[in-house]
């Protein structure tokens, strides 16, 4: 195992299954994990700061794909593989998934370059200069992107 | 039965807002804390309270959404939300949206404002005056008919040729995308451009929208000789290629710079216009709008700035529809500023019994426009100076919006395959008084010839 990659992680395979107990839960995971990067970042702690605003993105958009209609296995994963992945592989995932089946102005924001390309799950094992003050700001809006879409999501009244 | 007081169970869609604002007279000074109420319907026509990002969420206003809501909850059965998810907060997820200020539903206190989330029709409702806030520079006149088959093509042709004939330089645009082609009676099919309508919000959309601009518009041969210039942009171009694969593209919202807030494809459209416009650099622009109530009909007649000639026909079901549509501009409060750009055209007028058909034409008009459009005029003696400022007219106004502009139908010019060597005097017969009104909407305050 190299120092960048994380156990059970180069696949993505376990990157939203929640323990066996507790079922997943997307929107709750999303803002919480929002919040912590915001205090984070406003405390200059950037590192983990931004690998909280990937965490935050991904939740938000399965919360969105769940919203739309995403098959959720018992644990609350979502059923397809290609669709338990982290952010950096599932923003241009969603495209596809909503291709004929959601209204276009969800999908809009996605079409644009991924803002969380550079981002890696392993990046919690990297030394703390690794992590731009430009990379955290670029995934700081990234996630206020996301965030924004689900609240259309909500207000269209796709979810509560 | 007040149709608020229906129960729960029964209530139809059209029947939630006299509810929900008996809901909040009810609530009465519980809610006085609120200026303005906000409130979200929802795709499936549910209704949500919105707590706007206030920076700090005040806690009684909190608990007086939250008592509305399970008031709500009680009278809306499944239009409402349950209590604990009744109430959207801007807030809670942090975000900075940019919402509409909503139809006004209730006058208040607190007054109550509906945001309504449809998955198309938006641009009906609104109007983008605020990129307009003068006239823009070129006359844009935008022809319109709710329903189709009235003729409204040919008179966007022959008006083109008027106006070519005056020795204008105009430009018509071909934004009926989904049924093409007002081009052929403009243009032969080898004369066409290179690239059409279409074309361009393929190309925009990967940044590649200017490399086709500069050839999109083709001379119509009608204008040889006649003094002026007509440029004819088509929906598609010389070469079709995969039109349905392209036109299912149009309609896409794009964000100009990333993360940046994304660009409606109605304000891509509006784009186009203004691009073509500096392009070609006409006196004027036509625009052929697509029948009926897509959103595409509605750019042209409400985001654009343009002069709209409404076509219509005396028959019942055109003025049922229009109904439709003024009504919606009536409550959307659009009507207020559409009011003053908008000519009826009586299209296709009969042969015979024409003066009787064009009175039951400008009764009717004027029914259509006093009960949605024109204010209401006080009685003389309460009036007190109001009556100068109401916009409104009588029956008999000539030069209202409701006076029938009339196209006369004639044999000679509905079976004509194209416009060439057009018969001056058949269409002065047929469209006169049509092309006087074009004269005088392209430059106001001059005298008219004819054509």
């Amino acid at each position: 195992m190299s120092l960048q990659s994380g156990p059970r992680e180069e696949n993505g395979e376990r990157s939203d299954a929640s323990d066996d107990r507790v079922k997943a839960d997307f929107f709750d995971a999303a803002k919480r994990h929002r919040e912590d990067a915001d205090c984070l970042y406003a405390r200059g702690r950037l590192a983990n700061a931004d690998q909280l605003y990937g965490f935050g993105a991904e939740c938000a958009l399965k919360a969105i794909m769940e919203a739309l209609g995403m098959p959720v296995r018992p644990d609350g994963a979502p059923g397809e593989s290609r669709h338990r992945v982290h952010i950096d592989r599932l923003w241009r995932e969603f495209a596809a998934f909503s291709e004929g089946r959601v209204p276009g102005r969800y999908v809009s924001a996605f079409l644009d370059k991924n803002p969380f390309d550079d981002w890696n799950v392993c990046q919690r094992y990297w030394p703390s200069q690794a992590i731009s003050e430009k990379t955290v700001e670029c995934h700081r809006v990234g996630c206020q992107q996301v965030f924004g879409v689900l609240f259309e999501v909500k207000m269209d009244g796709w979810c509560r | 039965m007040n149709r608020s007081d229906i129960p729960a169970k029964c209530l139809r869609f059209d029947d939630v807002p006299s509810v929900l604002c008996r809901a909040v007279q009810t609530m009465g000074d519980d809610l006085r804390s609120l200026e303005v109420l906000h409130v979200v319907r929802d795709l499936f026509g549910r209704i949500r309270l919105l707590a706007r990002s206030t920076g700090g969420q005040d806690p009684k206003k909190r608990q007086a959404l939250e008592n509305l809501a399970r008031l709500l909850a009680e009278r809306l059965g499944r239009w409402a939300y349950p209590p604990d998810a009744a109430v959207l907060s801007t807030e809670d997820l942090a975000v900075e949206v940019r919402l509409p200020e909503g139809e006004r539903i209730f006058e208040g206190p607190p007054e109550v404002r509906l945001i309504d989330r449809t998955l198309t029709g938006r641009p009906w409702g609104t109007v983008r005056e605020a990129d307009y806030p003068e006239r823009p520079a070129t006359r844009r006149l935008a022809f319109y008919s709710l329903k189709g088959g009235v003729g409204r093509s040919t008179a966007v042709a022959v008006a083109a040729w008027h106006l070519a004939k005056k020795g204008l330089s105009v430009l018509v645009l071909d934004l009926d995308l989904e049924a093409p082609g007002l081009t052929t009676s403009l243009l032969p099919p080898d004369r066409l451009p290179e690239f059409g309508v279409v074309d361009w919000f393929v190309e925009d959309a990967v940044g590649q929208g200017a490399d086709v601009l500069g050839h999109m518009a083709a001379a119509a041969p009608l204008a040889t000789d006649l003094g002026g210039q007509i440029w004819v942009v088509p929906s598609h171009g010389r070469n079709p290629g995969d039109y349905l694969a392209k036109l299912g593209r149009c309609y896409l919202d794009l964000p100009r710079s990333p993360g940046a807030v994304p660009e409606e494809w109605t304000q891509r459209l509006v784009r186009l216009v203004a691009e073509l416009e500096k392009v070609q650099e006409p006196d004027v622009v036509l625009l052929d709008v697509r029948s009926g109530l897509p959103d595409l009909s509605a750019v042209p007649v409400t985001d654009l700035g343009a002069e709209v000639l409404l076509f219509a026909l005396d028959t019942d079901q055109t003025w049922a529809a229009y109904r439709l549509l003024f009504e919606h501009w009536r409550r959307s409060e659009a009507i207020r500023i559409l009011r003053e750009r908008l000519h009826i055209v009586a299209a296709m007028v009969p042969e015979t019994e024409r003066k009787q058909y064009m009175e039951s034409f400008r009764q009717r008009a004027w029914d259509l426009f006093r009960d949605h459009a024109y204010d209401e005029v006080p009685p003389p003696e309460d009036a007190g100076g109001a009556e100068e400022e109401a916009f409104s007219f009588d029956l008999m106004d000539e030069g209202a919006p409701h006076t029938p502009v009339p196209i006369y139908w004639n044999r000679g010019l509905a079976t004509l395959a194209n416009l060439h060597g057009l018969d001056a005097t058949l269409v002065e017969a047929s469209f006169g008084a049509f092309l006087q009104t074009i004269g005088l909407l392209v430059a106001p305050g001059t005298a008219q010839e004819g054509p």
